[in-house]
């Protein structure tokens, strides 16, 4: 795979981690998974509520293989950052090289430098990135580039399993709206720009727009946007007061946004969802299954470990959530929920706004 | 597993460590090296070996020993060796 600016460090690099975190993910976790079950043989596991987690956890404080599975999975989070950062700065010239190439192109990117992001989105190093999601001006590069395509689409980490396709996931999210076509669909936390791709594949037709707190992944979603020859309106904004007047939008969408967040403000984003949709407009969200529906007590222990070990604070106040309840809370009538992969992931969730 | 080092501590581990490291950046010094002078008699380009990409044989290869160093390094504190010696 050709990827911009990517030398022989890099690449081995990354080879490493990746290799070590599919050969943990696999070998280590399924050996974790006997013992799990060996030592759970004759208990009722579901559903997973906050007390199995914690009888989950203990029963594995037991099994090596999850010990170690744990261990090189954190270190493996830790150093995708330093091995990107290296990456970026031996590729450095190439990359931003292609950023000049095709500045003005993938439609409209409308910046806030004024913006104030709340405390919760600027103070958490995500996904244990250095300085969180602009730790670095080319943070958004990095992660989308070679974090994801390198690391996590082939060794997975963590929550993610090897060899998942994140491109499938968006995609069969994305196919999940109702309708065959769309106008203008919004995308809250559009990131750097992946399920944008999977929405605009999917609708072709639609006028994309997405809103971001993040300069570097917002930068990033236009070179991807340009890569493709699309043209998506972008702007910097906070996802619960969002740039739009009411009754902008015919489909609101957003992927992993809700467990990023915590729980009030994950409240106040639907009930802006809910003001810029015309009548009769949809929402559709894809994330991880609430912990309810997850199918594995063991499986929901290893997402349940990102909260305190891969630095995704809101998660378990997330999953622990009524999701459907919460679309509900805010006024979508018709809330329809349910898995559209293996394992329930991802976990749809969708309503629409009374007509 | 039979355990050997029962008085092991950290402060040994963290040597090892450091000595390892010395003799990893002499082997890096010496690859460098290596590539220089084959840059300096014009065997291949200065930027060939940063921009080289694996072709299918070099990457399986690759994946191979790649493969064998996890599983030997990584995975050596979860591997059972030997039978238990039964008394006589």
């Amino acid at each position: 795979m050709t990827k911009t600016g990517l030398k022989q460090r890099g690449r081995a690099g990354f080879n490493f981690l990746a290799e070590m975190a599919a050969w943990s993910g696999r070998e280590l976790q399924a050996a974790a998974n006997e013992d799990f079950d060996q030592a759970t043989a004759g208990e009722e596991t579901l559903p997973v509520d906050q007390a199995k987690l914690r009888r989950g956890y203990q029963v594995l404080e037991d099994s090596k293989a999850f010990a170690w599975d744990r261990f090189y999975t954190r270190v493996a989070g830790e150093h995708q950052y330093v091995a990107a950062l290296e990456a970026y700065e031996d590729g450095e010239v190439e990359i931003e090289a292609e950023y000049a190439e095709l500045k003005g192109q993938g439609g409209t990117l409308e910046l806030d430098a004024t913006l104030e992001s709340p405390s919760y989105w600027s103070d958490t190093d995500f996904h244990l990135a250095p300085g969180g999601w602009d730790g670095h001006p080319r943070m958004g590069f990095m992660i989308h580039d070679y974090i994801y395509d390198l690391l996590f689409a082939t060794g997975g980490v963590g929550a993610v399993k090897p060899g998942q396709s994140f491109a499938d996931q968006r995609f069969v999210t994305a196919q999940h709206a109702s309708q065959e076509t769309y106008r203008d669909i919004l995308e809250i936390g559009v990131g750097t720009g992946r399920y944008a791709l999977a929405l605009q594949r999917a609708y072709p037709e639609a006028k994309i727009h997405g809103i971001d707190a993040g300069t570097s992944e917002l930068e990033h979603a236009r070179l991807i946007a340009a890569r493709h020859g699309f043209e998506w309106e972008l702007k910097q904004a906070i996802a619960e007061d969002l740039p739009y007047e009411e009754n902008s939008f015919d489909l609101v969408t957003f992927f992993i946004l809700l467990h990023e967040v915590p729980v009030p403000a994950a409240k106040q984003i639907l009930s802006e969802a809910y003001r810029v949709l015309e009548p009769g407009g949809e929402l559709l969200i894809g994330d991880v299954a609430p912990y309810k529906v997850q199918e594995s007590l063991f499986r929901s222990v290893i997402l349940d470990w990102e909260t305190e070990h891969r630095c995704e604070p809101f998660w378990r106040g997330a999953l622990l959530q009524d999701r459907a309840q919460l679309l509900r809370d805010a006024g979508f009538e018709r809330v329809e929920e349910f898995g559209v992969g293996p394992g329930n992931y991802p976990w749809v969730t969708r309503g629409y706004k009374p007509a | 597993m039979p355990k050997y080092l029962q008085n092991g501590t950290v402060e040994d581990v963290a040597r090892m460590v450091e000595s390892l490291t010395e003799e990893l950046w002499i082997l890096k010094d010496r690859v460098a090296v290596l590539e220089q002078l084959l840059v300096d008699k014009a065997v291949f380009g200065a930027t060939e070996v940063d921009e080289h990409e694996p072709d299918e044989e070099l990457s399986a290869l690759l994946r191979r020993e790649r493969q064998r160093v996890i599983r030997k390094v990584l995975g050596a504190p979860l591997v059972s060796y030997g039978t238990v010696v039964k008394d006589a």
